[in-house]
């Protein structure tokens, strides 16, 4: 097939929303190439081998078995930060950035926290569910996940019993997982919560355990449905809903496009499509090759989170997580309020204004520093010329080549009057302030 | 040990303090205070207001409790905090009520008149999700839409001023952004140890340049930009405020996330007479699904302890430093304890209203506990909108309430 170019700013806006951002030399290459190449190369990436990031050293994590401690609480701050910093590391080296984002983007639509789960392992474990059946069914993604460890403790089912059941999950799988507020009555959670009593974790081998004996196995009323359910048929019944189809539509169109609910036209043009198969590489497809998704609306319809914020930085400044020490850029995050493997609570995070305080603002100031403080920036420290000229290497450096007068005159004038004052060219400074643009915050 | 930074490095980190300085020393205040003289005429008699959201759901029978009910003794079972150990309020007109034992330090200061203890509040037909029913507190509409906050919409309709509203922490709650205006915030949390550039005053000068939207820019990119701008004016002046103060050290080991760290601030930002009407804070979770007693015990332990440290600072009434804090959640909990020792999401619960101005005493009414909801939750008894009301009226000084809160509430009369 012949290549036709594609506009390197759509290539740009494709990389920043299927990934974390193309340096500008992965730029060139790629708007060589046409976009149909372009979406199917990053989708062949959601099966494909990833030996960059495979390399990335996992961290040893302990597990439940291996600890011989009962009960949960942190097992090890260390352990916690070295998980942090392998993800990052990941998502910055990484062969397959559709799927490292989609691992992202799923942590942001099934939120586990650390801080009640306690076991960095089973963080770990519950990543490596999004990173392999993320892409497929999104059936078997939920069943694997109700399931999962991380999750049994995270929303009670694990303190669940026959004769008092717990509804933490079974409202949390409707509200937030699979089909949102306004499908499903109170009743409802009622009746689901009964079906997955006796979903237990097993102490010993920290795996999944039945426990017939405080199972309910009596006749459930759900959702219009009458029958002995088991926790899998809730699961099979709740993502194979017309309200789950509109709903994980909204939310993927929300993360890769703009903010949506599930009523949006919009999400009707995916609705037939993906109830065929609730396949979620499917969707990604069309949604690349969906109009829509570079329209202006789009293209002005998000700003970074600040993990794609700061691994997006990371690529563009040549650097790895390697010089920071465990933590390092865990904290910088957590200034800022999103720190992998902790999202404040159920509802996860937010997007676009809810990162848009005064209070992320010093973070990011922080964020930017750090990272411009380690770069090898010696490259524009050697320029020669007028410090226009360097302003602009700074930028193009980036990916910002066509910022505003607004900010590309503030850069300038810092590096003029830093000029005069040094005689030097403080690249560190110029970059710091490059990377706070506004428009390096939107995605 | 990421958590121990001592407590000035704490506070300078987070007011981009680094940056503050810079402005205070090389640009001087002059601009800033006429911010500040000219919002001064905002600052109200009571107040400020001190929003301290608990989210989860905090357990209001358990908090301020029936401890002479035998229908709460069966509710609760193992929950039940024996008569022995409440710490007596008196009768409300339902019966003998007391506070949880972990709630000593506002057990004094109700003795001292300084407590209201408002029953039974919630809005009708409950919703049981955390989500939609912050939601409805935050935006103080019933349909539980995402919508501008209840404060953000005052803050639109009062101008301009960053300083107005301050929450503490990097994230906004939703109550405080509105239409067109959003409160500011200062992080609650950093464990990093950045040299910030912002102590030269070539830089701060350029970040003001870069963050100063322009006419025509894109909403969410001008938003950005606005954000680092409010930045620049808040952070110098909360840095001034702050270095002013000697702040007792913190506790070795404490989160500078936690309440207690949170009022601290509130509490230097109020005394050093920031023009601030409202202050937000919160914390969770109280979503006690689980093994409740211990946790809860130790929540309100925390939560007793940050309200009483944050009102030995204001002994008694003064102009603009009778702050009122007035602490929700989104919910109560069961009256049935469940099977896991923990209770679930329900509805009516209890609000406090704490300062050195409040009216002590009981408002609003204990819900029945013979005639409950089909799901077995208390009917609540006062819409929440009539503390807000209170607070828009009495505190922000709005003669109407009703484009606030889409209709007129009566207050309720705790200052």
């Amino acid at each position: 097939m012949l290549s036709v170019a594609t506009n390197p700013a759509l290539v740009a806006h494709l990389y920043r929303r299927a990934g974390f951002g193309a340096t500008p030399a992965e730029l060139d290459d790629l708007s060589r190439k046409s976009w149909t190449e372009l979406v199917d190369g990053l989708l062949a990436g959601l099966t494909g081998p990833d030996p960059a990031g495979d390399a990335v050293p996992l961290p040893h994590l302990t597990t439940l078995p291996e600890s011989n401690v009962p009960g949960y609480y942190y097992n090890s701050w260390e352990e916690y930060s070295n998980l942090v910093n392998w993800w990052l590391g990941r998502m910055v080296v990484t062969d397959t950035p559709l799927r490292e984002k989609l691992t992202l983007l799923l942590h942001c639509q099934f939120p586990t926290s650390i801080t009640k789960v306690g076991w960095a392992y089973m963080m770990y474990a519950q990543n490596h569910i999004f990173r392999t059946l993320g892409a497929g069914n999104f059936e078997t993604l939920v069943q694997a996940l109700a399931k999962d460890p991380a999750m049994l403790i995270w929303l009670d089912t694990d303190t669940s019993h026959r004769d008092a059941p717990n509804q933490n999950f079974a409202r949390e799988l409707m509200e937030r997982f699979t089909m949102g507020i306004g499908n499903y009555s109170q009743e409802d959670v009622i009746q689901g919560a009964r079906a997955f009593t006796g979903w237990e974790l097993d102490t010993v081998s920290g795996g999944f355990f039945f426990n017939s004996y405080d199972h309910d196995n009596g006749v459930k009323h759900f959702l219009g449905r009458t029958g002995r359910f088991m926790g899998e048929d809730i699961v099979h019944i709740v993502t194979n809903e017309p309200a789950s189809h509109r709903w994980v539509i909204s939310r993927l169109w929300t993360w890769l496009a703009y903010p949506v609910t599930p009523s949006d036209p919009i999400v009707q043009d995916f609705v037939h499509g993906y109830a065929k198969d609730l396949n979620v590489t499917n969707l990604l497809d069309a949604m690349f090759n969906h109009p829509a998704f570079v329209s202006p609306q789009s293209m002005l319809g998000l700003v970074k989170q600040p993990i794609e914020l700061l691994v997006g930085a990371l690529r563009v400044l040549g650097l790895t997580t390697a010089p920071f020490s465990p933590g390092t850029l865990q904290g910088l995050l957590g200034a800022i309020g999103q720190v992998p493997f902790a999202p404040p609570s159920v509802g996860g995070w937010g997007w676009n204004e809810y990162w848009q305080s005064t209070g992320a603002a010093a973070g990011y100031m922080q964020l930017a520093s750090s990272l411009a403080g380690v770069a090898n920036l010696t490259a524009l420290e050697n320029a020669d010329g007028h410090p226009a000229d360097q302003v602009t290497a700074a930028l193009s450096l980036i990916g910002l080549p066509d910022v505003s007068d607004r900010s590309r005159s503030a850069v300038t004038s810092l590096a003029l009057s830093l000029r005069q004052s040094s005689g030097a060219w403080p690249a560190q400074q110029i970059v710091t302030l490059a990377l706070l643009s506004p428009e390096f915050a939107m995605n | 040990m990421p958590l121990t930074l001592d407590r000035r490095q704490f506070l300078t980190g987070v007011l981009g303090g680094g940056v503050a300085t810079g402005l205070v020393r090389f640009t001087g205040l002059s601009s800033l205070l006429s911010i500040a003289e000219a919002s001064a005429s905002t600052v109200p008699r009571n107040g400020p207001f001190v929003l301290c959201t608990l989210y989860g759901g905090n357990d209001g029978l358990n908090t301020v409790i029936p401890y002479e009910s035998g229908i709460y003794r069966d509710w609760r079972q193992s929950l039940a905090i024996p008569g022995d150990q409440v710490l007596p309020l008196g009768d409300d007109g339902s019966g003998q009520l007391g506070f949880h034992p972990s709630l000593a330090g506002l057990h004094s200061l109700w003795k001292e008149g300084k407590v209201a203890v408002i029953s039974g509040v919630e809005y009708p037909h409950p919703n049981f999700s955390h989500f939609a029913s912050q939601t409805i507190w935050q935006t103080a509409r019933l349909s539980a839409d995402p919508d501008a906050g209840w404060l953000g919409r005052w803050l639109d309709a009062t101008g301009t001023d960053p300083f107005r509203a301050l929450s503490v922490g990097p994230t906004l709650p939703p109550a405080l952004v509105g239409y067109n205006q959003q409160a500011s915030s200062v992080v609650d949390s950093t464990q990093a140890n950045a040299q910030l550039p912002g102590q030269n005053p070539a830089f701060t000068g350029a970040y003001k340049q870069l963050m100063k939207s322009f006419p025509g820019e894109p909403a969410l990119q001008a938003g950005q930009a606005n954000s680092g701008g409010n930045l620049m004016l808040i952070g110098t002046k909360a840095a001034d405020a702050l270095s002013h103060e000697q702040p007792p050290a913190a506790p070795a080991g404490s989160d500078p996330g936690d309440i207690g760290t949170q009022l601290d601030i509130v509490a230097e930002l109020i005394s050093y007479g920031l023009p601030t009407s409202v202050y937000s804070v919160s914390w969770s979770s109280f979503d006690t699904h689980s093994n409740q007693a211990n946790t809860h015990a130790e929540m309100l332990a925390s939560l007793d302890a940050a309200v009483t440290g944050f009102m030995t600072a204001f002994p008694k009434a003064a102009p603009g430093k009778s702050p009122v804090i007035v602490i929700c959640s989104e919910f109560g909990r069961t009256p049935k304890m469940n099977a896991s020792l923990g209770t679930d999401h329900s509805s009516a619960s209890v609000v406090l209203a704490v300062g050195p101005a409040v009216k002590g005493g009981f408002y609003g009414a204990t819900p029945s506990f013979t005639k409950l909801d089909p799901y077995g939750n208390l009917i609540f008894t006062t819409d929440f909108r009539r503390v807000y009301a209170t607070v828009l009226e009495q505190i922000l000084g709005m003669g109407s309430v009703s484009s606030v809160l889409d209709g007129p509430f009566r207050p309720i009369d705790f200052l």
